[in-house]
Protein backbone atom coordinates (compact mmCIF):
# COMPACT_ATOMS: atom_id res chain seq x y z
CA UNK A 1 0.00 0.00 0.00
CA UNK A 2 1.46 3.39 -1.02
CA UNK A 3 1.93 6.23 1.46
CA UNK A 4 -0.82 8.15 -0.36
CA UNK A 5 -3.26 5.29 0.03
CA UNK A 6 -2.38 4.94 3.72
CA UNK A 7 -3.02 8.64 4.20
CA UNK A 8 -6.32 8.38 2.38
CA UNK A 9 -7.41 5.46 4.51
CA UNK A 10 -6.38 7.30 7.66
CA UNK A 11 -8.33 10.41 6.60
CA UNK A 12 -11.37 8.33 5.77
CA UNK A 13 -11.35 6.62 9.16
CA UNK A 14 -10.81 9.99 10.79
CA UNK A 15 -13.90 11.37 9.10
CA UNK A 16 -15.96 8.45 10.32
CA UNK A 17 -14.63 8.97 13.86
CA UNK A 18 -15.50 12.69 13.75
CA UNK A 19 -19.03 11.92 12.60
CA UNK A 20 -19.39 9.33 15.36
CA UNK A 21 -18.05 11.80 17.92
CA UNK A 22 -20.55 14.43 16.74
CA UNK A 23 -23.41 11.99 17.17
CA UNK A 24 -22.22 10.81 20.58
CA UNK A 25 -21.05 14.29 21.70
CA UNK A 26 -23.52 14.90 24.55
CA UNK A 27 -22.62 11.50 26.03
CA UNK A 28 -18.86 12.10 25.75
CA UNK A 29 -18.73 15.56 27.33
CA UNK A 30 -21.58 16.28 29.66
CA UNK A 31 -20.71 19.96 30.20
CA UNK A 32 -22.92 22.74 28.83
CA UNK A 33 -20.97 24.45 26.00
CA UNK A 34 -22.67 27.76 26.79
CA UNK A 35 -22.10 27.78 30.56
CA UNK A 36 -19.90 30.67 31.65
CA UNK A 37 -17.59 30.12 34.63
CA UNK A 38 -15.42 33.16 35.18
CA UNK A 39 -13.38 31.29 37.81
CA UNK A 40 -12.22 28.90 35.05
CA UNK A 41 -11.13 31.59 32.51
CA UNK A 42 -8.17 30.46 30.36
CA UNK A 43 -7.89 27.22 32.28
CA UNK A 44 -5.25 25.07 30.54
CA UNK A 45 -6.10 21.61 29.15
CA UNK A 46 -6.36 18.65 31.51
CA UNK A 47 -7.00 20.85 34.52
CA UNK A 48 -10.03 20.63 36.81
CA UNK A 49 -11.60 18.01 34.58
CA UNK A 50 -11.51 20.20 31.45
CA UNK A 51 -9.94 18.00 28.75
CA UNK A 52 -9.14 20.85 26.33
CA UNK A 53 -9.17 23.68 28.84
CA UNK A 54 -11.48 26.69 28.97
CA UNK A 55 -11.85 29.88 26.94
CA UNK A 56 -11.86 33.55 27.93
CA UNK A 57 -15.30 33.18 29.55
CA UNK A 58 -14.50 29.92 31.30
CA UNK A 59 -16.57 27.85 28.87
CA UNK A 60 -15.38 24.28 28.32
CA UNK A 61 -13.49 24.12 24.98
CA UNK A 62 -14.15 20.38 24.48
CA UNK A 63 -17.90 20.83 24.97
CA UNK A 64 -17.90 23.80 22.57
CA UNK A 65 -15.83 21.84 20.07
CA UNK A 66 -18.34 18.99 20.04
CA UNK A 67 -21.28 21.38 19.83
CA UNK A 68 -19.50 23.16 16.97
CA UNK A 69 -18.91 19.83 15.23
CA UNK A 70 -22.62 19.01 15.38
CA UNK A 71 -23.45 22.51 14.13
CA UNK A 72 -20.97 22.31 11.23
CA UNK A 73 -21.96 18.79 10.20
CA UNK A 74 -25.66 19.64 10.41
CA UNK A 75 -25.35 22.77 8.29
CA UNK A 76 -23.03 21.14 5.76
CA UNK A 77 -25.32 18.12 5.44
CA UNK A 78 -28.49 20.23 5.17
CA UNK A 79 -27.01 22.69 2.66
CA UNK A 80 -25.55 19.85 0.59
CA UNK A 81 -28.91 18.07 0.57
CA UNK A 82 -30.76 21.20 -0.60
CA UNK A 83 -28.14 21.99 -3.26
CA UNK A 84 -28.19 18.35 -4.41
CA UNK A 85 -31.99 18.11 -4.68
CA UNK A 86 -32.44 21.51 -6.31
CA UNK A 87 -29.41 21.21 -8.60
CA UNK A 88 -30.27 17.67 -9.70
CA UNK A 89 -33.89 18.61 -10.47
CA UNK A 90 -32.89 21.72 -12.43
CA UNK A 91 -30.05 19.88 -14.20
CA UNK A 92 -32.41 17.09 -15.28
CA UNK A 93 -35.02 19.59 -16.47
CA UNK A 94 -32.40 21.54 -18.42
CA UNK A 95 -31.11 18.34 -20.02
CA UNK A 96 -34.58 17.08 -20.85
CA UNK A 97 -36.10 20.30 -22.18
CA UNK A 98 -34.83 20.79 -25.69
CA UNK A 99 -36.41 24.11 -26.49
CA UNK A 100 -36.40 27.57 -24.96
CA UNK A 101 -37.12 26.37 -21.42
CA UNK A 102 -33.98 24.21 -21.33
CA UNK A 103 -31.85 27.05 -22.66
CA UNK A 104 -33.34 29.42 -20.06
CA UNK A 105 -32.57 26.97 -17.25
CA UNK A 106 -29.00 26.59 -18.45
CA UNK A 107 -28.57 30.35 -18.56
CA UNK A 108 -30.03 30.74 -15.05
CA UNK A 109 -27.55 28.13 -13.82
CA UNK A 110 -24.60 29.89 -15.45
CA UNK A 111 -25.79 33.29 -14.19
CA UNK A 112 -26.17 32.02 -10.60
CA UNK A 113 -22.78 30.33 -10.70
CA UNK A 114 -21.10 33.48 -11.96
CA UNK A 115 -21.52 35.11 -8.52
CA UNK A 116 -18.88 34.30 -5.88
CA UNK A 117 -20.66 31.90 -3.54
CA UNK A 118 -19.32 33.44 -0.37
CA UNK A 119 -20.24 37.02 -1.28
CA UNK A 120 -23.70 35.87 -2.34
CA UNK A 121 -24.22 33.94 0.92
CA UNK A 122 -23.09 36.89 3.07
CA UNK A 123 -25.43 39.22 1.15
CA UNK A 124 -28.41 36.89 1.52
CA UNK A 125 -27.85 36.35 5.26
CA UNK A 126 -27.44 40.13 5.69
CA UNK A 127 -30.65 40.82 3.78
CA UNK A 128 -32.62 38.21 5.71
CA UNK A 129 -31.22 39.75 8.89
CA UNK A 130 -32.01 36.64 10.90
CA UNK A 131 -29.35 34.26 12.06
CA UNK A 132 -29.78 30.61 12.86
CA UNK A 133 -29.37 27.06 11.66
CA UNK A 134 -32.19 27.14 9.11
CA UNK A 135 -31.04 30.46 7.62
CA UNK A 136 -27.53 29.15 7.04
CA UNK A 137 -28.69 25.81 5.64
CA UNK A 138 -31.10 27.47 3.22
CA UNK A 139 -28.67 30.19 2.17
CA UNK A 140 -25.75 27.87 1.50
CA UNK A 141 -28.03 25.38 -0.25
CA UNK A 142 -29.65 28.02 -2.43
CA UNK A 143 -26.38 29.62 -3.57
CA UNK A 144 -24.54 26.39 -4.39
CA UNK A 145 -27.11 24.33 -6.35
CA UNK A 146 -25.58 25.28 -9.74
CA UNK A 147 -22.60 23.03 -8.94
CA UNK A 148 -24.92 20.02 -9.10
CA UNK A 149 -27.06 21.42 -11.91
CA UNK A 150 -24.08 21.84 -14.25
CA UNK A 151 -22.80 18.29 -13.69
CA UNK A 152 -26.24 16.67 -13.90
CA UNK A 153 -27.20 18.64 -17.00
CA UNK A 154 -23.97 17.70 -18.78
CA UNK A 155 -24.19 14.00 -17.93
CA UNK A 156 -27.94 13.65 -18.37
CA UNK A 157 -27.83 15.38 -21.77
CA UNK A 158 -25.48 12.66 -22.91
CA UNK A 159 -27.54 9.90 -21.26
CA UNK A 160 -30.76 11.03 -22.93
CA UNK A 161 -29.16 10.31 -26.31
CA UNK A 162 -27.97 6.83 -25.28
CA UNK A 163 -29.70 4.17 -27.30
CA UNK A 164 -31.07 2.24 -24.32
CA UNK A 165 -32.75 5.43 -23.13
CA UNK A 166 -34.14 6.03 -26.63
CA UNK A 167 -35.45 2.45 -26.63
CA UNK A 168 -37.17 3.14 -23.30
CA UNK A 169 -38.69 6.30 -24.78
CA UNK A 170 -40.02 4.29 -27.71
CA UNK A 171 -41.83 2.06 -25.24
CA UNK A 172 -43.52 5.29 -24.07
CA UNK A 173 -42.12 4.64 -20.60
CA UNK A 174 -43.28 7.18 -18.01
CA UNK A 175 -40.91 10.02 -17.21
CA UNK A 176 -40.44 9.04 -13.55
CA UNK A 177 -39.71 5.43 -14.44
CA UNK A 178 -37.26 6.48 -17.15
CA UNK A 179 -35.40 8.70 -14.68
CA UNK A 180 -35.38 6.20 -11.83
CA UNK A 181 -34.40 3.15 -13.86
CA UNK A 182 -32.20 4.47 -16.62
CA UNK A 183 -30.93 7.99 -15.94
CA UNK A 184 -30.41 8.54 -12.20
CA UNK A 185 -28.55 5.24 -11.54
CA UNK A 186 -26.02 6.25 -14.18
CA UNK A 187 -25.49 9.57 -12.39
CA UNK A 188 -24.76 7.97 -9.00
CA UNK A 189 -20.95 7.66 -9.40
CA UNK A 190 -20.32 11.31 -10.27
CA UNK A 191 -22.99 12.63 -7.91
CA UNK A 192 -21.61 10.69 -4.94
CA UNK A 193 -18.14 12.18 -5.52
CA UNK A 194 -19.62 15.64 -5.92
CA UNK A 195 -21.72 15.25 -2.75
CA UNK A 196 -18.67 14.54 -0.63
CA UNK A 197 -16.60 17.41 -2.06
CA UNK A 198 -19.54 19.76 -1.73
CA UNK A 199 -19.99 18.69 1.89
CA UNK A 200 -16.35 19.64 2.59
CA UNK A 201 -16.85 22.99 0.85
CA UNK A 202 -19.93 23.66 2.98
CA UNK A 203 -17.95 22.95 6.18
CA UNK A 204 -15.43 25.60 5.11
CA UNK A 205 -18.15 28.06 4.02
CA UNK A 206 -20.04 27.69 7.31
CA UNK A 207 -16.85 28.15 9.34
CA UNK A 208 -15.92 31.22 7.33
CA UNK A 209 -19.36 32.75 7.88
CA UNK A 210 -19.22 31.94 11.61
CA UNK A 211 -15.73 33.43 11.78
CA UNK A 212 -17.19 36.68 10.45
CA UNK A 213 -20.04 36.45 12.94
CA UNK A 214 -22.64 35.87 10.22
CA UNK A 215 -25.30 33.24 10.44
CA UNK A 216 -24.81 31.73 13.88
CA UNK A 217 -26.73 33.17 16.87
CA UNK A 218 -24.69 35.23 19.34
CA UNK A 219 -22.61 33.05 21.66
CA UNK A 220 -23.41 29.82 19.79
CA UNK A 221 -20.61 27.26 19.77
CA UNK A 222 -19.24 27.18 16.22
CA UNK A 223 -15.73 26.42 15.03
CA UNK A 224 -15.53 29.65 13.05
CA UNK A 225 -16.70 31.62 16.07
CA UNK A 226 -14.20 29.83 18.33
CA UNK A 227 -11.37 30.65 15.90
CA UNK A 228 -12.42 34.27 15.82
CA UNK A 229 -12.55 34.53 19.64
CA UNK A 230 -9.18 32.80 20.02
CA UNK A 231 -7.30 35.31 17.85
CA UNK A 232 -6.83 37.78 20.70
CA UNK A 233 -5.50 35.04 23.02
CA UNK A 234 -3.51 32.83 20.67
CA UNK A 235 -0.23 33.45 22.48
CA UNK A 236 -1.55 33.15 26.03
CA UNK A 237 -4.15 30.41 25.48
CA UNK A 238 -3.16 28.61 22.23
CA UNK A 239 -5.46 25.64 22.99
CA UNK A 240 -8.41 27.90 22.21
CA UNK A 241 -7.08 28.19 18.63
CA UNK A 242 -5.48 24.81 18.12
CA UNK A 243 -8.47 22.66 19.04
CA UNK A 244 -11.02 24.09 16.52
CA UNK A 245 -8.36 24.68 13.84
CA UNK A 246 -7.10 21.10 14.03
CA UNK A 247 -10.64 19.70 13.97
CA UNK A 248 -11.61 21.87 10.99
CA UNK A 249 -8.56 20.77 9.01
CA UNK A 250 -9.10 17.12 9.90
CA UNK A 251 -12.78 17.19 8.94
CA UNK A 252 -12.19 18.89 5.58
CA UNK A 253 -9.18 16.72 4.74
CA UNK A 254 -11.14 13.63 5.73
CA UNK A 255 -14.07 14.62 3.50
CA UNK A 256 -11.74 15.35 0.58
CA UNK A 257 -9.98 12.04 1.09
CA UNK A 258 -13.33 10.26 0.97
CA UNK A 259 -14.24 12.15 -2.21
CA UNK A 260 -10.91 11.21 -3.75
CA UNK A 261 -11.41 7.55 -2.90
CA UNK A 262 -14.90 7.58 -4.36
CA UNK A 263 -13.59 9.26 -7.51
CA UNK A 264 -10.93 6.57 -7.89
CA UNK A 265 -13.44 3.81 -7.22
CA UNK A 266 -15.94 5.09 -9.79
CA UNK A 267 -13.39 6.07 -12.47
CA UNK B 1 -53.51 0.24 -48.02
CA UNK B 2 -49.95 0.23 -46.72
CA UNK B 3 -49.29 -0.28 -43.03
CA UNK B 4 -46.80 2.55 -42.67
CA UNK B 5 -46.76 5.52 -44.96
CA UNK B 6 -44.21 8.31 -44.95
CA UNK B 7 -45.39 11.30 -46.94
CA UNK B 8 -43.19 14.22 -47.97
CA UNK B 9 -41.18 13.93 -44.77
CA UNK B 10 -38.45 16.48 -44.09
CA UNK B 11 -36.12 16.51 -41.11
CA UNK B 12 -33.83 19.40 -40.26
CA UNK B 13 -31.27 19.94 -37.51
CA UNK B 14 -31.00 23.69 -37.22
CA UNK B 15 -30.15 24.93 -40.69
CA UNK B 16 -29.02 21.52 -41.92
CA UNK B 17 -31.69 19.57 -43.75
CA UNK B 18 -31.07 15.84 -43.34
CA UNK B 19 -34.15 14.55 -45.14
CA UNK B 20 -36.04 16.32 -47.95
CA UNK B 21 -39.63 15.44 -48.77
CA UNK B 22 -39.07 11.68 -48.53
CA UNK B 23 -42.03 9.42 -49.24
CA UNK B 24 -42.26 5.67 -48.92
CA UNK B 25 -44.74 2.95 -48.06
CA UNK B 26 -44.32 -0.22 -46.06
CA UNK B 27 -46.91 -2.99 -46.31
CA UNK B 28 -47.72 -5.44 -43.51
CA UNK B 29 -45.19 -8.27 -43.43
CA UNK B 30 -42.93 -6.54 -45.93
CA UNK B 31 -39.21 -5.87 -45.61
CA UNK B 32 -38.28 -2.54 -47.12
CA UNK B 33 -34.61 -1.65 -47.24
CA UNK B 34 -33.45 1.94 -47.14
CA UNK B 35 -29.97 2.30 -48.57
CA UNK B 36 -27.59 5.18 -49.13
CA UNK B 37 -24.20 6.45 -48.10
CA UNK B 38 -23.39 7.97 -44.71
CA UNK B 39 -25.20 11.29 -44.32
CA UNK B 40 -27.84 10.42 -46.88
CA UNK B 41 -30.63 10.75 -44.29
CA UNK B 42 -31.29 7.06 -43.52
CA UNK B 43 -31.02 7.40 -39.75
CA UNK B 44 -32.95 10.68 -39.75
CA UNK B 45 -35.74 8.89 -41.57
CA UNK B 46 -35.69 6.05 -39.03
CA UNK B 47 -35.63 8.42 -36.05
CA UNK B 48 -38.48 10.50 -37.42
CA UNK B 49 -40.58 7.36 -37.98
CA UNK B 50 -39.66 6.23 -34.46
CA UNK B 51 -40.78 9.57 -33.03
CA UNK B 52 -37.31 10.35 -31.70
CA UNK B 53 -36.94 13.48 -33.82
CA UNK B 54 -39.69 15.87 -34.80
CA UNK B 55 -40.15 16.18 -38.56
CA UNK B 56 -39.87 19.63 -40.05
CA UNK B 57 -42.72 18.85 -42.40
CA UNK B 58 -44.64 15.92 -43.86
CA UNK B 59 -46.53 13.19 -42.09
CA UNK B 60 -46.23 9.59 -41.01
CA UNK B 61 -49.31 7.42 -40.95
CA UNK B 62 -49.88 4.01 -39.45
CA UNK B 63 -52.94 2.22 -40.80
CA UNK B 64 -53.96 5.51 -42.36
CA UNK B 65 -53.90 7.48 -39.08
CA UNK B 66 -51.49 10.39 -38.78
CA UNK B 67 -49.21 9.46 -35.87
CA UNK B 68 -48.71 13.11 -34.94
CA UNK B 69 -52.44 13.37 -34.21
CA UNK B 70 -52.75 10.09 -32.32
CA UNK B 71 -51.94 9.39 -28.64
CA UNK B 72 -48.23 8.72 -28.12
CA UNK B 73 -48.90 5.19 -26.85
CA UNK B 74 -49.88 4.24 -30.40
CA UNK B 75 -46.24 4.74 -31.35
CA UNK B 76 -45.51 1.56 -29.40
CA UNK B 77 -46.48 -0.22 -32.61
CA UNK B 78 -43.15 0.96 -34.02
CA UNK B 79 -40.00 -0.28 -32.32
CA UNK B 80 -36.37 0.05 -33.24
CA UNK B 81 -33.12 -1.91 -33.13
CA UNK B 82 -30.15 0.42 -33.00
CA UNK B 83 -26.74 0.27 -34.60
CA UNK B 84 -24.50 -0.01 -31.54
CA UNK B 85 -25.20 -3.18 -29.54
CA UNK B 86 -23.04 -1.90 -26.66
CA UNK B 87 -25.12 1.26 -26.21
CA UNK B 88 -28.47 -0.43 -26.87
CA UNK B 89 -28.76 -2.17 -23.52
CA UNK B 90 -28.54 -0.61 -20.07
CA UNK B 91 -25.30 -2.03 -18.64
CA UNK B 92 -26.77 -2.09 -15.11
CA UNK B 93 -29.65 -4.41 -15.93
CA UNK B 94 -29.77 -8.15 -16.53
CA UNK B 95 -31.25 -9.61 -19.71
CA UNK B 96 -34.26 -10.74 -17.66
CA UNK B 97 -34.86 -7.19 -16.42
CA UNK B 98 -34.36 -5.74 -19.90
CA UNK B 99 -36.99 -8.07 -21.37
CA UNK B 100 -39.38 -7.82 -18.42
CA UNK B 101 -39.48 -4.01 -18.47
CA UNK B 102 -41.49 -3.65 -21.71
CA UNK B 103 -43.87 -6.35 -20.52
CA UNK B 104 -44.45 -4.44 -17.30
CA UNK B 105 -45.11 -1.28 -19.30
CA UNK B 106 -47.63 -3.18 -21.40
CA UNK B 107 -49.20 -4.57 -18.19
CA UNK B 108 -48.74 -7.96 -19.82
CA UNK B 109 -49.80 -9.87 -16.73
CA UNK B 110 -48.50 -11.45 -13.53
CA UNK B 111 -44.85 -12.43 -13.10
CA UNK B 112 -45.45 -16.02 -14.25
CA UNK B 113 -47.08 -14.90 -17.50
CA UNK B 114 -44.28 -12.44 -18.13
CA UNK B 115 -41.64 -15.10 -17.47
CA UNK B 116 -43.35 -17.37 -20.00
CA UNK B 117 -43.43 -14.54 -22.54
CA UNK B 118 -39.74 -13.85 -21.95
CA UNK B 119 -38.97 -17.48 -22.75
CA UNK B 120 -41.00 -17.21 -25.95
CA UNK B 121 -39.11 -14.06 -26.91
CA UNK B 122 -35.79 -15.77 -26.28
CA UNK B 123 -36.85 -18.66 -28.53
CA UNK B 124 -37.86 -16.20 -31.25
CA UNK B 125 -34.42 -14.59 -31.26
CA UNK B 126 -32.68 -17.95 -30.76
CA UNK B 127 -31.07 -17.19 -27.42
CA UNK B 128 -30.49 -19.59 -24.53
CA UNK B 129 -32.48 -19.03 -21.29
CA UNK B 130 -29.16 -19.40 -19.46
CA UNK B 131 -28.34 -15.84 -20.55
CA UNK B 132 -31.24 -14.34 -18.63
CA UNK B 133 -29.28 -13.49 -15.52
CA UNK B 134 -26.30 -12.03 -17.36
CA UNK B 135 -25.62 -8.36 -17.79
CA UNK B 136 -24.84 -6.96 -21.25
CA UNK B 137 -21.10 -6.87 -20.54
CA UNK B 138 -21.15 -10.68 -20.43
CA UNK B 139 -22.78 -10.97 -23.90
CA UNK B 140 -21.25 -10.97 -27.37
CA UNK B 141 -22.22 -8.29 -29.89
CA UNK B 142 -24.57 -10.67 -31.67
CA UNK B 143 -26.21 -11.76 -28.41
CA UNK B 144 -26.69 -8.12 -27.40
CA UNK B 145 -28.35 -7.37 -30.72
CA UNK B 146 -30.63 -10.39 -30.30
CA UNK B 147 -31.62 -9.16 -26.83
CA UNK B 148 -32.32 -5.72 -28.35
CA UNK B 149 -34.51 -7.38 -30.98
CA UNK B 150 -36.33 -9.40 -28.30
CA UNK B 151 -36.90 -6.23 -26.26
CA UNK B 152 -38.38 -4.54 -29.32
CA UNK B 153 -40.59 -7.58 -30.03
CA UNK B 154 -41.80 -7.59 -26.41
CA UNK B 155 -43.77 -4.43 -27.23
CA UNK B 156 -45.67 -6.44 -29.89
CA UNK B 157 -44.81 -3.94 -32.62
CA UNK B 158 -46.21 -4.01 -36.12
CA UNK B 159 -43.19 -2.27 -37.59
CA UNK B 160 -39.57 -2.96 -36.67
CA UNK B 161 -36.97 -0.37 -37.60
CA UNK B 162 -33.49 -1.85 -37.94
CA UNK B 163 -31.14 1.11 -38.16
CA UNK B 164 -27.79 -0.26 -39.36
CA UNK B 165 -28.46 -3.05 -36.88
CA UNK B 166 -25.82 -5.32 -38.39
CA UNK B 167 -23.03 -2.89 -39.20
CA UNK B 168 -21.19 -3.24 -35.88
CA UNK B 169 -21.11 -7.04 -36.10
CA UNK B 170 -18.72 -9.49 -37.73
CA UNK B 171 -19.68 -11.15 -41.03
CA UNK B 172 -20.85 -14.48 -39.63
CA UNK B 173 -22.98 -12.78 -36.97
CA UNK B 174 -24.43 -10.49 -39.62
CA UNK B 175 -25.38 -13.52 -41.64
CA UNK B 176 -27.16 -15.25 -38.75
CA UNK B 177 -29.00 -12.06 -37.85
CA UNK B 178 -30.16 -11.64 -41.45
CA UNK B 179 -31.63 -15.12 -41.20
CA UNK B 180 -33.20 -14.10 -37.89
CA UNK B 181 -34.91 -11.05 -39.43
CA UNK B 182 -36.24 -13.24 -42.23
CA UNK B 183 -37.57 -15.83 -39.79
CA UNK B 184 -39.14 -13.14 -37.59
CA UNK B 185 -41.03 -11.81 -40.56
CA UNK B 186 -42.20 -15.35 -41.39
CA UNK B 187 -43.22 -16.21 -37.83
CA UNK B 188 -44.71 -12.93 -36.63
CA UNK B 189 -45.71 -11.17 -39.84
CA UNK B 190 -43.92 -8.05 -38.69
CA UNK B 191 -43.01 -5.38 -41.24
CA UNK B 192 -39.35 -4.37 -41.19
CA UNK B 193 -37.75 -1.13 -42.32
CA UNK B 194 -34.20 -2.32 -42.82
CA UNK B 195 -31.74 0.54 -42.97
CA UNK B 196 -28.33 -0.39 -44.25
CA UNK B 197 -25.47 0.58 -46.49
CA UNK B 198 -24.69 -3.07 -47.18
CA UNK B 199 -26.24 -3.95 -50.53
CA UNK B 200 -25.36 -7.63 -50.19
CA UNK B 201 -27.43 -7.82 -46.98
CA UNK B 202 -30.22 -5.84 -48.60
CA UNK B 203 -30.24 -8.11 -51.65
CA UNK B 204 -30.55 -11.15 -49.39
CA UNK B 205 -33.27 -9.84 -47.09
CA UNK B 206 -35.44 -7.11 -48.59
CA UNK B 207 -38.54 -7.29 -50.77
CA UNK B 208 -38.25 -3.70 -51.89
CA UNK B 209 -35.53 -1.08 -51.70
CA UNK B 210 -35.57 2.67 -51.36
CA UNK B 211 -32.41 4.60 -52.29
CA UNK B 212 -31.63 7.83 -50.45
CA UNK B 213 -29.14 10.35 -51.72
CA UNK B 214 -28.46 13.66 -49.96
CA UNK B 215 -31.75 13.41 -48.08
CA UNK B 216 -33.89 12.66 -51.13
CA UNK B 217 -35.47 9.39 -52.28
CA UNK B 218 -33.94 8.97 -55.73
CA UNK B 219 -35.23 5.52 -56.56
CA UNK B 220 -37.41 2.81 -55.06
CA UNK B 221 -38.94 -0.41 -56.20
CA UNK B 222 -38.61 -4.16 -56.18
CA UNK B 223 -35.25 -5.02 -54.59
CA UNK B 224 -34.01 -7.50 -57.20
CA UNK B 225 -35.13 -5.23 -60.03
CA UNK B 226 -33.57 -2.04 -58.67
CA UNK B 227 -30.27 -3.71 -57.88
CA UNK B 228 -30.16 -5.55 -61.22
CA UNK B 229 -31.10 -2.56 -63.36
CA UNK B 230 -30.64 0.66 -61.42
CA UNK B 231 -32.11 3.74 -63.10
CA UNK B 232 -30.74 6.65 -61.14
CA UNK B 233 -27.03 7.49 -61.62
CA UNK B 234 -26.43 7.39 -57.85
CA UNK B 235 -28.00 3.93 -57.56
CA UNK B 236 -25.82 2.79 -60.45
CA UNK B 237 -22.73 4.05 -58.62
CA UNK B 238 -23.87 2.42 -55.39
CA UNK B 239 -24.44 -0.94 -57.09
CA UNK B 240 -21.19 -0.67 -59.03
CA UNK B 241 -19.28 -0.01 -55.81
CA UNK B 242 -20.21 -3.42 -54.40
CA UNK B 243 -19.40 -6.86 -55.63
CA UNK B 244 -22.13 -9.43 -55.87
CA UNK B 245 -20.11 -12.66 -55.58
CA UNK B 246 -22.68 -14.73 -57.44
CA UNK B 247 -22.73 -12.36 -60.40
CA UNK B 248 -19.00 -11.66 -60.33
CA UNK B 249 -18.15 -15.34 -60.64
CA UNK B 250 -20.23 -15.45 -63.83
CA UNK B 251 -18.22 -12.58 -65.32
CA UNK B 252 -15.32 -13.87 -67.50
CA UNK B 253 -13.45 -10.53 -67.28
CA UNK B 254 -13.57 -10.66 -63.49
CA UNK B 255 -12.36 -14.24 -63.41
CA UNK B 256 -9.53 -13.36 -65.79
CA UNK B 257 -8.39 -10.51 -63.58
CA UNK B 258 -8.46 -12.79 -60.56
CA UNK B 259 -6.39 -15.33 -62.47
CA UNK B 260 -3.85 -12.56 -63.16
CA UNK B 261 -3.33 -12.21 -59.45
CA UNK B 262 -5.64 -9.27 -58.64
CA UNK B 263 -7.02 -9.81 -55.15
CA UNK B 264 -10.71 -9.60 -54.37
CA UNK B 265 -9.98 -6.56 -52.17
CA UNK B 266 -8.24 -4.76 -55.05
CA UNK B 267 -11.08 -5.71 -57.35
CA UNK B 268 -13.56 -4.26 -54.89
CA UNK B 269 -11.60 -1.02 -54.72
CA UNK B 270 -11.86 -0.65 -58.52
Amino acid sequence: MTAQRRLLRFAFILLLVLVAVALLGPFLVARDPMRIDLAARFLAPLQAGHLLGCDQLGRDVAARLLAGLRWSLGIAAGATLIAFLLGTAIGLLAARSRALFGTALRQVTIFTQSFPVFVLAVSIVAVIGKSGFATLVLTLGLVTWPVFARVVQAEASSLFTREYVLAAEMMQMGGARLLLRHVLPALVPSLSVLLVFHFADMIIAESALSFLGIGAPLGAATWGGMLNESRAHMLTAPWMLLAPAACLVLLVVGAHALGQRLREATA
Amino acid sequence: MSLLSVEQLSVAYGRTTALRAASLQLAAGEILAVVGESGSGKSSLARAVAGLVKPHSGRITLDGSDLALRPRVERRAIQMVFQDPDASLNPRHTVRFILDEPLQILAYGPAAARAERIETLLRLVQLEPALLDRRPIALSGGQKQRVAIARALAMQPRVLLADEALSALDMSTQSTLLDLFASLRRETGIAILFISHDLAAVRRLADRVCVLYRGRVVEQGDCAQVLAAPQHPYTKLLVAATIDPARALQDPAFLARLADGVSVEEETMQ
